[in-house]
């Protein structure tokens, strides 16, 4: 069996990759959402 | 990301911003009151459920260990579950939705099919990506033919295609019908894909690999659930955002589309004869 | 719904008598890749005897990708799309009949290839009835499936590169399956085999019928 420090450092990958990848698509949508979003008239915002 | 404070702020929107500045909700987003609360809700529990995977529970070893000891590496199995689970919950999403605009015919089912497999995608590769983190430590191998994760890996490729049918269609209703019907034959795909990659795995390998589980119990078992039900909210969190984002790009195109026709219209009034433009480029 | 399929694979089988682009492009295509096989990965026979299966269903695969782009491109030019959903046939039995014009296509090319790895990788056949019934029942699930994409991907400019994407994840259990139901055909030890034979038969039936029901909107669209 592989040495406890080598055990965190699988569990340190996993974990980053995870938050790093969904940070980086949440910024990505709300970026995109308000840039396609100008063009949309108000009144259409069904959501506000 | 910029704070984009040039726009001005509509005036038939509700006031209800909570604070100034970055945090404001920006009237030309995709989020809402109510989007916000969830996201912050979300975020608390994130980092709760960092605080009980990664310091609280136990690692699994010693006396209460799990038959597969598997010491501190047993955390990633936390994240690995959850994000497995909503990947598969993506999916089935995305197969019932086309089900329903069959049904219904209404393109609010479509635009959440196709949010679904967006959101979809990012967990299967991630998920693909936790597996394999687990599999390295656990088997000493990035990947090994298991049943689970082919088919995990074939229903990535799946949701890419199904996704690249989606870009490849200009029209929405039959882009719509015909994605609706690949997300459901992609979806009746998984059982046997499944089956058979297992079948062919037992034809040649008789000891099966370890796998996880779910023998646990205490904090341990709270941690796997707690991480379910953040990644729910994660999930549902996207879905809202993605949904509204396909909703606008709907509307951008049907603007689109109309602006096309009025222009064609301009042209056809003024006299301009535009011979062969048009018709048969669109099929 | 039975005689329109029959009219529709008439019409596919005489443009391709009058064409011949199966059995001058496609058979030749199916015995280049077994050729080029041979050269990836060994002159020696062992290693070719020993994936023989797995090559010969590869093969088939590839040849059924140009069939099915054949048999849908068929469909794009001058309008016959218009003019067979106007036309009055049950849209079932234009599935069914794109299916089954498919499948003759696909047989044909099977039949070559079967000599081709007998000659080339000097394959043994061992229980010829298991490998008749497989090449059947996997033929179907293909020409079953392969027209469900195909006429999704019909008419879109981008079909060539996105029918492999669409098509091959799902017919993965087609080639695990044949591939080892030849293996024990090849052996003579066919009591696996028949397992396998079963699951491309479900295979087959369910993506048939996913067919008769899907054409229907698919051919009313806009």
């Amino acid at each position: 069996m592989i040495v406890a420090a080598s055990a965190w450092s699988f569990v340190a990958g996993a974990y980053s990759l995870v938050l790093v990848v969904l940070l980086a698509y949440v910024v990505r949508t709300v970026v995109l959402g308000r840039r396609l979003g100008r063009n949309l008239p108000p009144e259409k915002r069904r959501w506000m | 990301m910029t704070p984009d404070t040039s726009t001005p702020r509509q005036a038939g929107s509700p006031a209800s911003s909570p604070s100034a500045g970055r945090w404001r909700l920006d009237p030309a987003g995709t989020a809402s009151v109510g989007s916000r609360v969830l996201g912050l809700v979300t975020l608390v529990g994130i980092a709760a459920f960092l605080l009980v995977a990664l310091v609280a529970s136990p690692p699994d070893s010693g006396r209460d260990a799990s038959i597969n000891q598997m010491g501190e590496a047993v955390r990633i199995m936390y994240l690995h579950v959850p994000v497995a689970i909503v990947c598969f919950l993506a999916f089935f999403v995305t197969a019932a939705s086309g089900a329903m605009y069959l049904w219904r015919k209404s393109e609010g089912w479509d635009l959440l099919a196709a949010a679904s497999a967006e959101v979809g995608v990012v967990f299967t590769a991630l998920t693909l990506a936790t597996g394999s983190i687990w599999g390295r430590f656990a088997w000493g191998a990035w990947w090994v033919w298991d049943a689970r994760l082919t088919t995990t890996a074939l229903l990535l490729i799946l949701f890419l295609g199904y996704l690249a049918l989606r870009r490849a269609i200009t029209d929405p209703v039959a882009r719509a019908k015909r994605a609706a019907i690949a997300g459901l034959i992609g979806f009746a795909d998984v059982p046997i894909v499944h089956y058979s990659v297992d079948w062919w795995r037992s034809l040649h390998q008789k000891a099966t690999i370890t796998r996880f589980n779910p023998t646990i119990d205490g904090l341990k078992l709270f941690a796997l659930m707690f991480g379910m039900v953040v990644f729910l909210l994660v999930y549902a969190w996207l879905m809202v955002h993605r949904f509204r984002l396909q909703y606008v790009q709907a509307r951008a195109e049907e603007r689109g589309l109309d602006a096309a026709i009025a222009e064609r219209r301009a042209e056809g009034s003024s006299g301009v004869a535009s011979p062969l433009a048009g018709t048969g480029a669109a099929r | 719904m039975l005689h329109d399929a029959l009219l529709v694979v008439g019409k596919d089988l005489r443009l391709e008598w009058r064409s011949r682009v199966t059995t001058n492009q496609v058979m030749p295509f199916a015995v280049l890749v077994l050729v080029l096989f041979a050269f990836a990965l060994d002159p020696d026979r062992r290693i070719l005897q020993e994936a023989t299966p797995g090559l010969f269903w590869m093969a088939v695969l590839f040849s059924a990708l140009l069939a099915i782009q054949r048999a849908f491109v068929l469909e794009s030019h001058d309008g016959v799309r218009d003019a067979l959903r106007l036309s009055g046939l049950d849209p079932a039995g234009i599935f069914l009949g794109k299916a089954a014009g498919i499948a003759v296509h696909l047989l044909a090319v099977e039949l070559v290839l079967g000599v081709g790895v007998t000659l080339f990788y000097g394959a043994h056949v061992g229980g010829p009835l298991l490998l008749i019934v497989t090449c059947l029942a996997a033929t179907a699930g293909l020409a079953a499936a392969g027209s469900l994409y195909g006429v999704l991907a019909a008419g879109l400019r981008l079909r060539e590169t996105l029918l492999p994407l669409l098509l091959l994840p799902v017919v993965a259990p087609v080639l695990i399956a044949a591939t080892q139901a030849f293996q024990a055909g090849f052996r003579q030890a066919s009591g696996e085999g028949w397992r396998w034979f079963g699951l491309l038969a479900i295979f087959a039936l369910i993506y048939t019928s996913i067919g008769i029901f899907a054409f229907d909107p698919l051919m009313e669209e806009s």
